[in-house]
């Protein structure tokens, strides 16, 4: 009897534990996160009663500050019904089957050639958006959505080096670090197929969205010569692993590294001269949606500069919206190498096209790359 | 009778919804391609260039719509050295993690059974108590113990620090000051070995303790030493765990992908990293499923050599020789 007391408490003590020590951490990351937090956007203090209208969002996992969700419902009375996805091949899944109904999406760039082509969403009514005004130009008129008719840019960010400046004391110049043997078994590379051979393909002077059989030949090759030199090919555990210091240089998503930057000083980013990879998440809404015009008032609000700056601070990717970076002050704004390349490299970037049928060249490629030994 | 066959109802219904269904879309993309809708160019009368589709209707873009197709491009696809390389490798981590299980785990029951051995029940929990966290989370651990900015390594360095002569020893051994233990094909080893071993523990211990004590005592009432004993009663009675135990451990060890990913850094992919892959970034849910159907034979194939030694083994006869 008395035994079994004892391992009742021992459960007991080991859940309370677990519970404290999780109630701990928890406290840390939000004191941390207030530091310096300005409270662009405050609740308004008459909140417009529930009118019962509801929209749905539906946007990538961890993109958006829950406290403008908040604020948006304040002070329209629409519920807004949020929901989140990993991929955009899950997105759109979900939104090609048609069991499901959203009024609000955020896919890549690639992802709304796509579905504009299968006819998957609805043009944008600019007048119902005048907040459109606060989007810098120069991030609408895309090759996805060449009339800029159907997607309103939510973020934007580049695919980069990020480096230890601790080990590597030379700002690196370009694309070439990454086959230098001073970083053997010191570097990280992405395990996705379009990301690591479009830039392998970048690196041979070749287009980034290149389908040319040949082309992606010799890119594969190079990948093949570098990858005994590749400590791991890595996807989410990147940003872990380069705060710990586990490598000196990796190839990392400009949002990634803006994470990593703030996470530990000695890591900095840099953008390569000879071309990259520039990506789009844009505000969407599907063909068919049930409140179109409540979509309508979610992406305005999402674009006006108050708002914009608050969810700016949360998500901490770049944004294409000029009033906020104004209202944010563009000159510590623009002191961060992820929201401020130089022009030159970014007038080298491209977005990933979408490829159809073509892409399984690449998944063809990509999969002799990792499994060569 | 009928009574019975009523209560069967909600398995059958339970089966069909979640077994048979998924099975018949599985075969289905896996024999099939999607291929675009069939159209042909034709001249409208403004001089521009239109689709005419099958039925009639004449669109100004060319569709996007595809059709799924019978072919068997897949299966040719999926015979090419690439995969077959990826699958043999896979499955042989499947075999040598079974195995290490096999020989790690069967001694660890047979102790747990031991009649000397006090609290058994407490130790197995304390085995299976891991189990209670997911993997992933397990699998994380061993990454942040084998890093090479990880546990281990740090203390390593901190003892080359404080002892001098081991530090030049292993210096003059030509080992570098941070020992990479991850991103290869024993890390992962490592990774599954750990994430599978209770599997093959709990299916032997279960046998072994049920084995009828009586026989061991007539055994050694028979003049049998404890290795014989073992060799003729204990061994041969076990054998349905240990088949259950291999089966546990192997089916899920060719079919793993995370594992994979997480301790081999993605250099060690596995068949299920690309079936993944298909599902996943690749969008390729057709060749996914040739592959899935193409790991599901080879398991099948498995488990019915497995089901074949074990109706060959008989423990019963064996112990009237004894």
């Amino acid at each position: 009897m008395k035994k079994k007391w004892l391992a009742v408490l021992g459960i007991v003590l080991v859940i309370a534990v677990a519970f404290l020590s999780g109630g701990e951490e928890a406290a840390i990351e939000e004191s941390e996160e207030g530091e310096d937090y300005i409270a662009y956007v405050t609740m308004p203090e008459n909140p417009v009663p529930m009118t019962g209208e509801t929209i749905s969002v539906y946007n990538w996992g961890d993109y958006i500050d829950p406290d403008v969700i908040d604020v948006f419902e304040a002070e329209t009375g629409i519920k807004v019904i949020y929901e989140t996805f990993e991929t955009n091949e899950d997105m759109y899944a979900k939104i090609a089957m048609g069991g499901s109904s959203y009024d609000v999406i955020v896919p890549s760039e690639y992802m709304i050639e796509r579905m504009i082509r299968e006819e998957l969403l609805q043009k944008v009514n600019w007048d119902h958006i005048p907040n459109v005004k606060n989007i810098d130009p120069r991030f609408m008129n895309e090759a996805y959505d060449p009339e800029a008719a159907y997607s309103v840019p939510y973020t934007w960010g580049t695919m980069g080096i990020l480096y230890n400046t601790k080990t590597v004391l030379e700002k690196p110049t370009g694309w070439n670090v990454l086959l230098s043997e001073e970083y053997a078994m010191d570097m990280f590379m992405l395990n996705s197929p379009r990301d690591t051979l479009g830039i392998a393909l970048v690196m041979n002077g070749f287009d980034l969205n290149s389908t040319n059989p040949e082309e992606l030949r010799i890119a594969q090759d190079m990948l093949i010569k570098q990858k005994p030199i590749v400590l791991a090919y890595v996807v989410d555990e990147v940003k872990d692993k380069m705060i710990s210091g586990e490598a000196s240089v990796a190839m990392v998503w400009s949002g990634d590294a803006t994470y990593c930057m703030s996470e530990s000083d000695e890591l900095d980013y840099v953008l390569p001269p000879e071309g990259s990879n520039i990506f789009y998440d844009s505000m969407c809404i599907p063909k068919n949606a049930r409140n179109v015009a409540g979509a309508e008032k979610f992406i305005d609000f999402m674009c006006r500069a108050d708002v914009a700056a608050m969810n700016y601070q949360y998500v901490g990717y770049a944004i294409p919206n000029l009033a906020a970076i104004e209202l944010m002050g563009a000159e510590e704004y623009n002191a961060s190498p992820v929201n401020n390349p130089p022009q030159e490299a970014l007038d080298n970037c491209q977005v990933f096209r979408y490829l159809g049928d073509e892409q399984r060249i690449y998944d063809q490629v990509w999969t002799e790359v990792i499994s060569a030994f | 009778m009928r009574k019975n066959k009523a209560l069967a109802v909600p398995f059958i219904l339970w089966a069909v919804l979640f077994v048979v269904v998924p099975l018949a879309m599985i075969v289905w993309y896996g024999v099939t391609v999607d291929e675009p809708v069939p159209c042909t160019e034709v001249l409208l009368d403004d001089g521009t260039i239109g689709y005419e589709l099958e039925d009639g209707t004449i669109v100004d873009t060319k569709p996007w719509q595809k059709k799924a197709v019978i072919s068997l491009s897949n299966f040719k696809r999926m015979i090419e050295p690439t995969y077959l390389r990826l699958l043999l490798r896979s499955l042989k981590i499947a075999v040598i993690t079974t195995l290490i299980c096999l020989l790690l785990g069967y001694p660890v029951a047979l102790i747990l059974t031991g009649k000397d051995f006090k609290r058994p029940a407490l130790w197995l929990m304390l085995l299976v108590l891991p189990m209670w966290m997911n993997f992933l989370l397990r699998t994380y651990s061993w990454m942040s113990i084998l890093e090479n900015s990880g546990i281990l390594n740090n203390w390593i360095a901190s003892l080359r620090d404080a002892i001098p002569a081991f530090d030049s020893w292993l210096t003059n051994m030509g080992v570098r000051r941070k020992i990479i233990f991850l991103y290869n094909e024993n890390a992962v080893i490592l990774g599954m070995v750990y994430n599978y071993l209770s599997f093959m523990i709990m299916p032997i211990y279960t046998v072994i303790e049920k084995i009828d004590k009586n026989l061991l005592e007539a055994a050694a009432d028979l003049g049998a030493n404890p290795v014989k004993s073992f060799l003729r009663v204990t061994l041969p009675y076990s054998m349905p765990g240990v088949m259950e135990g291999i089966t546990m451990v192997f089916v899920p060890a060719v079919t793993t992908f995370v594992i994979s990913q997480l301790m081999g850094g993605g250099k060690v992919p596995l068949i299920g990293d690309i079936i993944q892959n298909q599902f996943g970034k690749s969008s390729d849910w057709h060749f996914g499923s040739t592959l899935s159907l193409l790991v599901m034979v080879v398991v099948l194939a498995f488990m019915g050599a497995l089901g074949h030694i074990d109706k060959d083994e008989d423990p019963v006869k064996e112990v009237r020789i004894l």
